[in-house]
């Protein structure tokens, strides 16, 4: 069994790999085609025809686009990202200050939305129709057609401005760089404004599974037992409505890179979304370039981990494949 | 079991929360005691908020965006700065003296620089820097301003505190061209083949009020005062740049006080009336705002049409929708400035007069004209000048359509022949000898996106470049800003300022001198 299971590890990595080689191919292939010359994002329009040539040729861009796109796929297998062709500024040190920063916003918001949602979907479920589920299921909807950015500056203005409770720029106050409570009091707001755009749909997702379930053949045994309604969604019902919410989880995984970038925009928080809008207004095409690669990878992997995940957790799945 | 599991798990929730409120309220006695504070001292950090990131690889010779130039005017020094024929504010430099032929152009050095790392600074340093941005592969962004005619400036060190000059040819712009550029340390950079990707730039030395701190990636770059500088310590200990993309939070910022400084839109002043924390500076940046006509497109090849147009636009309609109020923008009539030299508004101004419009229109047989403009679609000013002149225009007969696209994507449309649009709205900064701006007018000029040709303004822009009587030149520059309007293929719209909102508590504005993109000419000058 435990062998059956590595082997299905093994070949569901070696899945991913042409996969991954394909999107890359991709994200290049799109870059080449957009109707600008990434040359003009390092040139004003007073240098010489010249000038702009030896350009080209320091950045390689002289030569022939799959030349081009062997040396980008060498540099990046070598952890060798490039430079980006606006600030000058290596990617590879760009990326590693800023993905950190973004996770540190995006982690604890969908962990807390994820509790949450949780929470309130099994309580929406398991009261169908009643006054709980209707505000439950009533303040999703409104959640989910709120756009991010139209909330964040409501509360900025509210927290931020009027009450004036929570700072609204940035990780830290000038200054106060190393203190912890400082860092957790520029988080609050932001990370309030991500948990309460990932929820609606993660407690619509928890909310139906719940009802789903609680029509099971199972759940009637129970109380045909004579079972505490709440010990029976707790005990029973959760743990079923848990197993695809890994699902869920997997393929959210790209969104450490690209879950917060209007919220970062709004806040100044110097993640990846604020990099990367910069990037594609810049036309900085190195940097688009590796942002794009690295999320679609993340799906790509983000599926991978769900599907492991979900072999290990659920038995039956094992069961299926021999 | 599980049902202890959800105690837990609402207990962490609960202390979350707590901790949350916690800090918030820890921080909050925070701000107050620094408020208290700020009564009884000064507080000694100015922090500016900028909605770019100028990165961690800026450096005099490829750097040329706002704000890299911003921290470079901040970190280093040049020789002076040139604002006017009778404005140059000395730097490095004590003097630069042209010779009587304007052949060549001595710089004699101030002795007492010392670099950021405790080098002394001569004559060594400032052959290097124009050595180096004159190397063509380096992509220097002045490089194209030290080649006269066709050849390089020669730049020569006579002793370690002296400089000479020499230009190949006479040109009257020199003086502009060979100042405004910042001087890099030799000792650091010697050797270096790649100075815009170097590692070096991380760690910038330079001559400048400030050094560099530490840069944070998309969220500040921090500068601590030179106590050296040559011109006397800054009087403010710590400069912050914090970068800020979006500019409602920004306000809100300046609003708040978290920040000290913010250039705001004009439709954002409102917002700053009656608040005593915030002044409002607007300054001139010599920027001219127009519209333009793709001559490359047949439909406005003729100038009888081109004029109708220009009589059938109404400025001051134009910019009170874009700009508000004329506090923050001035209607223009000439492609100078007025801080330029030899500016002239003696020109024609094609008053706004919809019948004329309609009479010239219909004599040069184009009724019915369709015309595209193009503009930057996410530009707020760009989008409401367009909607007035689309207004103005159907008044008289012609429906334009309104082609809003991304800034990248129209500088490459404009810097190739195409039709897809007539028109466009656009804008420059360009410096001060009126030779700054022949590249946007002469034939085949780098700048010329209206593909405009004029025989004519060609040989007068040769003629002023070097003629050294100073009332045949002005006499030459006149006649050049009377043709290019009578030509209506360039229609200026405003002179348009920069508003920058600066707390009210920050003194020495005036001697620290707002100039256009740095913003401030020496900042140490800025105090609380």
């Amino acid at each position: 069994m435990r062998l059956f299971l590595l082997k299905y590890i093994l070949k569901r990595i070696l899945q991913a790999i042409p996969l991954l080689f394909i999107i890359s191919i991709i994200c290049f292939t799109l870059i080449q085609l957009a109707p600008y010359d990434a040359v003009d994002a390092m040139t004003t329009p007073n240098m010489t025809k010249k000038t702009i040539d030896l350009i080209k040729a320091r950045y390689g861009l002289d030569q022939p686009a799959y030349m081009q796109y062997f040396y980008w796929i060498k540099g990046i297998l070598s952890g060798e990202w490039g430079y980006s062709i606006v600030t000058h500024e290596s990617i590879t040190n760009d990326l590693s200050v800023r993905i950190p920063n973004t996770i540190l916003l995006v982690l604890p918001a969908y962990i807390l939305a994820l509790l949450l949602s949780i929470l309130l979907g099994l309580i929406a479920g398991a009261n169908k129709g009643k006054v709980a589920d209707k505000i439950i299921d009533g303040l999703s909807s409104f959640g989910i057609a709120i756009p991010s950015f139209w909330m964040a500056m409501i509360l900025v203005f509210i927290f931020g401005y009027l009450l004036d409770i929570f700072p609204i720029l940035g990780m830290h106050t000038v200054g106060n760089e190393e203190s912890f409570s400082d860092l957790l009091s520029h988080m609050v707001l932001p990370c309030m404004v991500l948990t309460l755009s990932f929820m609606p749909e993660l407690v619509r997702y928890v909310r139906s599974s719940t009802i789903g379930q609680l029509s099971e053949d199972y759940v009637m045994v129970q109380q045909a037992y004579g079972a505490a309604s709440s010990w029976i969604l707790f005990k029973h019902v959760l743990r079923n409505v848990l197993l695809p919410i890994i699902t869920i989880v997997g393929m959210s995984l790209p969104m450490l890179v690209t879950g917060a970038v209007v919220t970062e925009t709004v806040f100044g928080w110097p993640g990846i979304g604020t990099y990367f809008v910069k990037a594609i207004q810049g036309f900085d095409y190195p940097v688009v370039m590796a942002i794009m690669l690295l999320s679609s990878s993340l799906v790509i992997i983000g599926n991978l981990v769900s599907d492991l995940l979900y072999c290990i957790v659920d038995p039956r799945i094992k069961g299926m494949g021999e | 079991m599980v049902r202890k599991n959800v105690n837990i798990l609402v207990a962490i929730l609960l202390s979350i929360l707590l901790v949350l409120a916690g800090c918030s309220s820890k921080t909050k006695d925070n701000a107050s005691t620094k408020e208290k504070g700020d009564t009884t001292n000064k507080p000694d950090t100015f922090i500016y908020g900028i909605d770019g990131d100028p990165g961690n690889a800026v450096n005099v010779i490829s750097t040329g965006d706002r704000y890299g130039l911003m921290e470079i005017k901040t970190i280093y020094s040049p020789l002076y700065m040139y604002n006017g024929k009778d404005n140059v504010k000395y730097f490095l430099a004590e003097s630069m003296t042209p010779s009587e032929d304007f052949l060549t152009y001595t710089a004699k050095l101030r002795k007492d620089v010392k670099w950021h790392d405790g080098q002394p600074f001569t004559a060594d340093d400032v052959v290097f820097t124009y050595e180096q941005m004159l190397k063509e592969e380096n992509g220097g962004w002045a490089r194209s301003q030290l080649i006269f005619n066709n050849q390089p400036v020669k730049v020569e060190k006579v002793d370690d505190y002296t400089v000479k000059f020499t230009l190949p040819t006479v040109s009257m712009g020199a003086m502009e061209a060979l100042g405004n550029i910042f001087i890099m340390p030799k000792h650091v950079y010697e050797g270096e083949a790649n100075i815009a990707n170097s590692p070096k730039n991380a760690t910038p030395v330079g001559t400048g009020p400030y050094k560099l701190k530490e840069y944070k990636a998309g969220e500040s770059v921090t500068f601590e005062k030179n106590d050296d500088y040559f011109l006397g310590a800054p009087k403010i200990a710590k400069v912050v740049y914090r970068i800020i993309m979006d500019p409602n939070t920004a306000t809100l910022a300046l609003q708040k006080g978290e920040i000290n400084a913010l250039a705001i839109q004009p439709s954002d002043t409102s917002k700053f009336k009656g608040n005593d924390n915030v002044a409002i500076k607007p300054y001139d940046e010599g920027r001219i705002g127009y519209l333009a006509f793709n001559l490359s497109s047949k439909a406005v090849q003729s100038k009888d049409v081109r004029t109708a147009i220009a009589f059938g636009l109404n400025r001051d309609e134009i910019n009170t929708a874009s700009y508000v109020s004329t506090d923050y923008s001035k209607p223009a009539y000439s492609f100078l400035p007025k801080k330029a030299t030899y500016f002239t508004d003696n020109v024609e101004k094609h008053k706004f007069d919809t019948k004329k419009a309609k009479d010239l229109l219909a004599k040069a047989g184009a009724s019915n004209l369709k015309l595209k403009l193009a503009f930057t679609a996410n530009n707020p000013i760009q989008q409401k000048q367009a909607a007035v002149i689309q207004q103005n225009l159907k008044a008289a007969g012609v429906s334009v359509e309104l082609v809003g696209m991304d800034a990248t994507a129209l500088s490459k449309k404009l810097q190739s022949v195409q039709t897809d649009f007539d028109m466009y709205l656009s804008g420059y900064i360009m410096g001060i000898d009126p030779d700054t701006f022949n590249s946007l007018f002469v034939t085949n000029g780098e700048a010329n996106y209206m593909h405009y040709s004029n025989p004519k303004v060609d040989e007068l822009f040769n003629q002023g470049r070097v003629e050294k009587d100073d009332a045949k030149r002005k006499a030459i520059y006149e006649e050049i800003q009377k043709l290019i309007i009578d030509d209506a293929a360039f229609y200026p719209l405003t002179e348009n300022k920069r508003i920058l909102s600066i707390d009210s508590r920050i003194k020495g504005i005036e001697e620290a001198a707002l100039v256009p993109v740095y913003t401030f000419e020496d900042m140490s000058k800025l105090s609380y």
